[in-house]
């Protein structure tokens, strides 16, 4: 099947093509050249006065995993639903379903979006539930750094190829397409009652620091070629003036590749009349002198959410600011977490400055390809709210609006009044298409390039950002369409993408008499095999 | 797939068939193996029954038919009742999901459809954690970690090992512990375990107890002196099980202030714990979710499944039971049994009933061990021609009359 969609604004950054009125081509899944004669096309879209990109990639959004439904289990009355949203499709009635997750991303026209907490040992039910999420692409990111066999490593001075070798093996028992570390050694040092973790802190019993075991992952990814860096969640977060540890942190980095996630939590000042301020500035400047680093922002919108993390020791604190006041932690064979529902307030002095320090980052980190949109699902705000936030970042006097109604103290106070700059198109293709992509090394999307997979979003130009990419007018994946006018039109499976670097096989003995040790289990009910998750689950696994 | 672990000699197998996860209950130990010859025989690497019955069980049975009323019949003829069964039905009930993840995905895949209830046979003590956790949240850890770094475990309630045979093996009979010298002490609060926690909690809170219970003392002063007491909650036949799983969930939580302490939350019914999070996932709540209406909503009173049948607000009953042969609950309903191959009917026999394979045996699959912190691979080890739950309820989903065959 040959398609034609002709005559949309086209925003293609990665070949330079910035709002130009052209064709583009498919045939079946891909990107193809137009044909020497148009009326080849099996199938035209007419989109003149459409803005068209590449389905859009979400690299920070917890969609998936044991944390995630617990939470949802935690909080039925956040999301009872009251209708079907689409008659015809499985559970559109289910608010906050995996279902729900894929239809609600692919009506933004979103077509990949990455799950960055997969703990290993509860790695199956993460694919189990990306498995049961239509439409979009998917993926995750395996956590490490708090795993007794790494920190045991560490602590008896393995060899870094051997640190190697054992992250490599639990990408391939994991099934995940990089590495995330969560406060390196925190819930470590939680199960040895200690309640705080710096960088340069040791974790009890190990003696390695939260820099030693951060640093040693951070090689290991490097070195065996990974192509997303490690994705890091710094310690201290939530703790004003931990401005300080995100700036130590991208000096730790060493002018190697590393991803800080949702820094917005980390971009605390702790000076002023209330001992919180914006450390907004310091932290952009950073960002933009040391281009090893890329960031997500993490942003903060206000309204009711949960936060869901790994980071027990934040969360084990965070259960006096619960709202609802019910809270749960939780810790596991090889790390924790806990589940901790908030309400960020518009009135509320710290929730303001949280607000303007995200979009503070967003507005001053001068490189597009290296600041992405995340609301750090739903820590931040859920991701349903992106369309809102383009809005006020493409939109200053939408912003301004804002700012009037906010704590007028944190209005005040905060750098944002003071920024005038406004994202175009371009900026959105860049931030949540081209980057992305080339940030997790999925090279088939994220453009429009001959060959690219045929994920393609068109949106109807709106003055109101928000409303025009709360609802793509069509949403092609792989050559499907799958929404029209901001509705799903079909549910089709996507597939789940993972990495597998080489490692030397005598890991795996090492590993698997660990586990006759220590574990309830052998490693081969551990392992997750591309056949088995198939069969069992349906779920394609593609490999990079 | 299975491995084989020994050589054969002489043509003849004798080496034994590494089983993979036995899915028979919520442990879901995977370090038995099966003799190859006769793999209808006891697993060895254990004496657990419930391994044994279970394996040797579903090993008998490779084949079974599909009975109508009790009368064997053909899969299209089966079929075919069974959806007109579900096309006629007001309020479907969708219960037992003894069974896996794959059998689970396919009574929610039916119960939307026709806008029926999904509940599990162990729904009752699963309804209750969720009262529990809905209102308060919890701290709670998991097997391994009891096991590596726990040094006192206080059964509150009653004795786990009916439903769990392996779980105090697994737990205290360990040489190898990470973080601990020695197996934790055991403390079995198995009377008044309500008075007990809640007395230990006012001692906690140094408020005024004018006559504790010496076992309340003496628990509180074990609790001060260790690093990480873990409190096991069994609670299944006492009348007060809510509110002694709510005393002792803040009990841990008022220990954490300055210590470490944790519940071992353990979803005991086989299936229950998968059961549990494949229907959160779905439906964003769990078990006793209705789509009734056209989307979900969850009751955990009014939408549990035994009374659902005894209230008659149901009008069918479909049972999915794969890993377990037991019958389903006597009712007035209609009913279609999506079952092991080897169960049978005294009484009454279902409308319906759909043999299927069972997991871990005869198809692959995936199962939630008993704190749901990790799903485990299930591998088929015996060759089968049942067809799997997720088969039939492809075939169930159809609007098609047309007769067609499971397998």
């Amino acid at each position: 099947m040959l398609t034609r969609l002709k005559g949309a604004r086209v925003y293609d950054p990665a070949h330079q093509v910035v709002g130009e009125v052209r064709d583009v081509w498919f045939r079946d899944a891909h990107i193809c050249a137009a044909p020497p004669r148009p009326s080849a096309a099996d199938q035209t879209f007419e989109l003149e006065g459409k803005v068209l990109m590449a389905g859009a990639i979400d690299i920070h959004s917890h969609i998936a995993g044991g944390n995630v439904n617990n939470a949802r289990v935690l909080l039925p009355e956040q999301h009872l639903a009251e209708r079907a949203r689409y008659a015809h499709l499985p559970f559109a009635g289910a608010k906050w379903s995996t279902y729900d997750t894929g239809y609600r991303y692919a009506e933004m026209g979103f077509t990949t979006v990455v799950e960055p907490a997969v703990l290993p040992i509860n790695a199956s039910q993460a694919h189990a539930e990306l498995a049961n999420i239509p439409i979009i692409d998917k993926a995750g990111l395996a956590i490490l750094g708090n795993d007794d066999f790494l920190l045991r490593m560490l602590r008896d001075g393995a060899e870094q190829q051997r640190i190697n070798d054992y992250i490599a093996w639990t990408l391939h028992a994991t099934r995940c397409l990089g590495v995330k570390v969560i406060n390196a050694g925190g819930a470590a040092a939680f199960k040895f009652n200690q309640r705080h973790m710096s960088l340069d802190e040791e974790v009890p019993m190990y003696g390695v620091t939260s820099r030693r075991i951060l640093n040693a992952v951070q090689r290991a990814v490097v070195q065996l070629g990974i192509a997303h860096p490690v994705h890091v969640h710094c310690n201290n977060l939530g703790v004003p003036g931990n401005v300080q540890t995100a700036l130590a942190t991208i000096e730790a980095a060493d002018g190697l590749p590393m991803h800080l996630a949702h820094v917005q939590f980390y971009g605390y000042g702790d000076e002023g009349p209330h001992g919180f301020s914006s450390g907004a500035r310091a932290l952009a400047d950073a960002v933009n002198t040391n281009r090893n680093i890329s960031i997500d922002v993490g942003q903060v919108m206000f309204g009711q959410t949960v936060t869901i993390s790994g980071d027990v020791l934040r969360q084990f604190d965070a259960r006096r600011i619960a709202s609802p006041k019910k809270w749960v932690v939780w810790e596991s064979e090889d790390g924790g977490g806990g589940i901790v529902p908030y309400r960020y307030r518009a009135g509320n002095y710290v929730n303001a400055v949280q607000w303007a320090i995200g979009l503070e980052l967003f507005l001053l980190v001068d490189d597009p390809w290296r600041v992405f949109f995340t609301t750090d699902h739903p820590n931040g705000a859920p991701f349903t709210t992106y369309p809102e936030l383009f809005r006020l970042l493409m939109d200053r006097d939408h912003r301004n609006r804002w700012l009037s109604s906010i704590n007028a103290e944190a209005a005040d106070v905060c750098l944002l009044r003071h920024l005038d700059r406004e994202y175009d198109l371009n900026d959105i293709a860049v931030m949540t298409r081209a980057a992305p992509a080339r940030l997790l090394g999925l090279s088939d999307r994220g453009h429009l390039g001959i060959g690219a997979l045929a994920d393609i979003a068109v949106y109807d130009e709106k003055d109101d950002k928000a409303a025009m990419f709360a609802h793509a007018h069509l949403l092609f994946k792989d050559g499907k369409k799958v929404v029209h006018q901001g509705r799903v039109t079909e549910p089709v499976q996507g597939r789940t993408h993972a990495v597998a670097p080489d490692y030397a096989p005598n890991i795996e003995r090492s590993v698997g008499d660990y586990f006759d040790r220590y574990h309830f289990m052998k490693t081969s009910s551990y392992k997750l095999s591309i056949e088995h998750l198939a069969e069992t689950l349906g779920q394609e696994l593609v490999l990079h | 797939m299975s491995q084989i672990d020994d050589t054969t000699l002489d043509g003849r197998p004798t080496g034994r068939l590494q089983a993979g996860a036995c899915p028979f209950c919520a442990m879901l130990c995977d370090d038995l193996s099966l003799p190859l010859h006769k793999p209808q025989s006891a697993p060895s690497g254990t004496t657990c029954a419930k391994a044994t019955d279970g394996f040797s069980r579903a090993l008998q049975a490779a084949a079974a038919n599909p009975l109508i009323n009790g009368i064997q019949g053909s899969w299209p003829q089966a079929l075919q009742k069974a959806r007109s069964l579900l096309q006629s039905a007001r309020f479907p009930l969708f219960h037992g999901l003894i069974g896996d993840l794959l059998d689970c995905r396919a009574a929610l895949r039916l119960a939307e459809r026709y806008g029926g209830v999904v509940d599990h046979e162990d729904g009752d003590a699963i309804a209750r954690s969720l009262a529990v956790y809905q209102d308060s949240g919890w701290i709670t850890t998991s097997l391994g970690e009891v096991r590596n770094r726990a040094d006192l475990v206080v059964i509150v309630g009653d004795q786990p090992d009916a439903a769990l045979p392996r779980l105090r093996e697994k737990l205290f009979a360990s040489t190898d512990r990470l973080h601990a010298e020695q197996a934790p002490r055991l403390v079995e609060l198995t009377t008044d375990p309500l008075d007990i926690i809640d007395q230990v909690r006012i001692l906690f809170g140094a408020r005024p107890l004018p006559a504790p219970d010496d076992r309340a003392v003496d628990l509180h002063e074990l609790l001060l002196h260790s690093r990480y007491p873990v409190f096991l909650p069994v609670p299944k036949e006492n009348p007060y099980a809510e509110m002694i799983l709510r005393s002792t969930a803040d009990l841990v939580r008022i220990i954490n202030e300055t210590s470490r302490a944790a519940l071992l939350m353990l979803v005991s019914g086989t299936g229950g714990a998968t059961a549990q999070h494949a229907a959160a996932w779905h439906s964003g709540f769990g078990i006793r979710t209705s789509f009734a209406l056209g989307f979900p909503e969850q009751d955990l009173h009014r939408y549990a499944g035994t009374r659902l049948l005894q209230g008659e607000e149901s009008d069918l009953l479909v049972w999915i039971s794969s890993l377990s042969d037991q019958a389903p609950p006597a009712c007035k309903q209609p009913s279609i049994v999506i079952g092991h191959p080897m169960m049978r009917f005294d009484d009454r026999p279902p409308d319906v009933f759909l043999p299927v394979a069972v997991p871990g045996v005869h198809r692959s699959g995936f199962l939630h061990r008993a704190d749901g912190l990790h799903m485990l691979p299930l591998q088929a080890i015996a060759e089968s021609d049942l067809p799997g739950t997720a088969e039939l309820a492809e075939q169930l989903l159809e609007s098609t009359t047309e007769a067609e065959s499971p397998c």
